[in-house]
């Protein structure tokens, strides 16, 4: 649970306090753990995603100055989520090679792009939550894979050409805000 | 360059593998020829990428995070984080220990019997104060009564699906303030007319009572008692509880009086026995 400030924890961080430092794994590393064990992962692999979040973090306002826009467990937990989500990726493509996995780039080259990937989901998170409810909803449901005729009798649309005409209109305004948006390198 | 309906639809086919033969041809050669519905292309299979929890490939990187990430001052910081996790670690450890060097093995139990006489005894006075008074309970022997929570079961379905299924669990295993935490923060991104919006709500406002919260708790239940909801008289319930546990009777009892009134039938028997003895 978040006892402090968001800056709180974020100075701590910044300054590399022991203390708060200590505070930080005591106060969230516990609900990564539980994730990431659920998540077919181990605790040392939750330790491992934690570190790297935390990297990730002081690389960002060290670099970038960066701030973050939700509360600090709740840019920690969906940040761990993403994480592991990669490692996850990284082992399964291993797996498809049926080789020892080479990594092409070097540690602080494959640091950098978690942290660019890290940027664009939140940007994407960001365009996606300036668009009207209808639009969220009927997005949500087409880009889950719900077909056009299910999204018409959930929502209840006249037609699936409605629905139709309703996914283009908001796709195309998602896509425009975030093709648009100076931090989205084409 | 915009687009219209039409390639967006194709887009789509193609991206779901849905194209073939002559259209498939036809169109790869488009893509190939036009740069601007490459570039819309490779956004379409992000957003699906993004929505669909796989992750977001980024092909190139950015020297200055890159020299960033392999200068001293970054290894000083990874080595610090080190050090803070094993501190984390012998702390856990340590109390784990603690709590399971008790002769019986079994983490200590607070001795609560001469408590417990205590507060037999004050029930009883307790008791003979009220019932000489209004023949009732008290309220918060109200809310004691009739307050159950009941396992919260989420719809899940789509990309919010991690979340959900960990709010899930930990509001069920009574983890009310992790549960509170990652409910706010879905909430504030979900749309209203989302499946789980007035559950996953609700729950909060039952999750923020349970920790005693009751001010948060109740601007919830309010909140939504007063909007045009299918459940709205769950809030109601809920909302009346809260009072209770307060140890407010007198509004509990007034907004039970105008639920029925209104002719409210969620947990109708409930609320006309509480009334009773309020």
């Amino acid at each position: 649970m978040q006892r402090h400030s968001n800056s709180y924890y974020l100075e701590g961080l910044k300054k590399g306090s022991d203390a708060i430092l200590l505070e930080i794994y005591d106060d969230f590393l516990p609900l990564v753990k539980r994730f990431v064990t659920r998540e077919k992962g181990t605790d040392s692999d939750a330790e491992d995603v934690f570190n790297q979040v935390l990297m990730q973090l002081y690389a960002r306002m060290k670099v970038k100055e960066f701030d973050i826009q939700s509360t600090f467990e709740g840019y920690l937990f969906t940040a761990c989520k993403n994480i592991w989500r990669r490692e996850l990726n990284k082992k399964s493509r291993m797996r498809v090679t049926n080789q020892a996995f080479h990594e092409q780039v070097s540690a602080t080259e494959d640091g950098a792009r978690a942290i660019l990937e890290q940027e664009k989901w939140e940007l994407f998170e960001e365009k996606f939550t300036e668009l009207s409810d209808n639009c969220k909803e009927i997005l949500k449901l087409h880009l889950d894979k719900v077909s056009g005729r299910e999204i018409m009798e959930r929502l209840g649309y006249a037609s699936e050409t409605t629905v139709r005409q309703r996914i283009f209109k908001c796709k195309s305004s998602l896509v425009k805000k975030i093709k648009t948006d100076l931090r989205y390198r084409a | 360059m915009e687009f219209n309906e039409r390639i967006y639809d194709l887009i789509d086919r193609y991206l779901n593998g849905e194209l073939q033969g002559q259209e498939l041809r036809e169109f790869e050669q488009q893509i190939e020829s036009i740069p601007q519905l490459k570039d819309e292309i490779r956004i379409q299979e992000e957003l699906l990428a993004h929505f669909n929890d796989e992750p977001l490939a980024v092909e190139e990187s950015d020297v200055e995070l890159e020299a960033f990430l392999g200068s001293k001052e970054a290894m000083d910081m990874q080595s610090k984080l080190k050090g803070a996790l094993s501190k984390h670690n012998e702390k856990a450890k340590t109390q784990k220990e603690k709590s399971s060097s008790q002769p019986d093995g079994k983490v200590k139990r607070f001795n609560w019997k001469p408590l417990a006489v205590a507060a037999t005894v004050l029930l009883l006075v307790g008791f003979f104060y009220v019932t000489n008074m209004n023949g009732g309970m008290s309220s918060d022997e109200l809310f004691a009564e009739y307050h159950k929570v009941e396992p919260l079961a989420l719809v899940t379905k789509g990309s919010t699906d991690d979340i959900m299924a960990e709010i899930e669990k930990q509001f069920n295993a009574k983890s009310y303030d992790e549960a509170a935490v990652l409910m706010g923060n879905v909430l504030d991104t979900m749309p209203e007319t989302h499946n789980n919006w007035f559950d996953l709500k609700l729950s909060k406002g039952i999750a923020d009572m349970e920790m005693n919260d009751i001010t948060s708790a109740q601007s919830v239940f309010d909140e939504l008692r007063k909007g045009d909801y299918l459940n709205a008289p769950k809030a109601d319930w809920y909302y009346i509880l809260s009072l209770l546990k307060q140890g407010d009777g007198d509004n509990a009892r007034k907004e039970i009086e105008q639920y029925l009134e209104k002719g409210g039938r969620y947990k109708k028997n409930e609320l006309e026995a509480i009334l009773n003895q309020l």
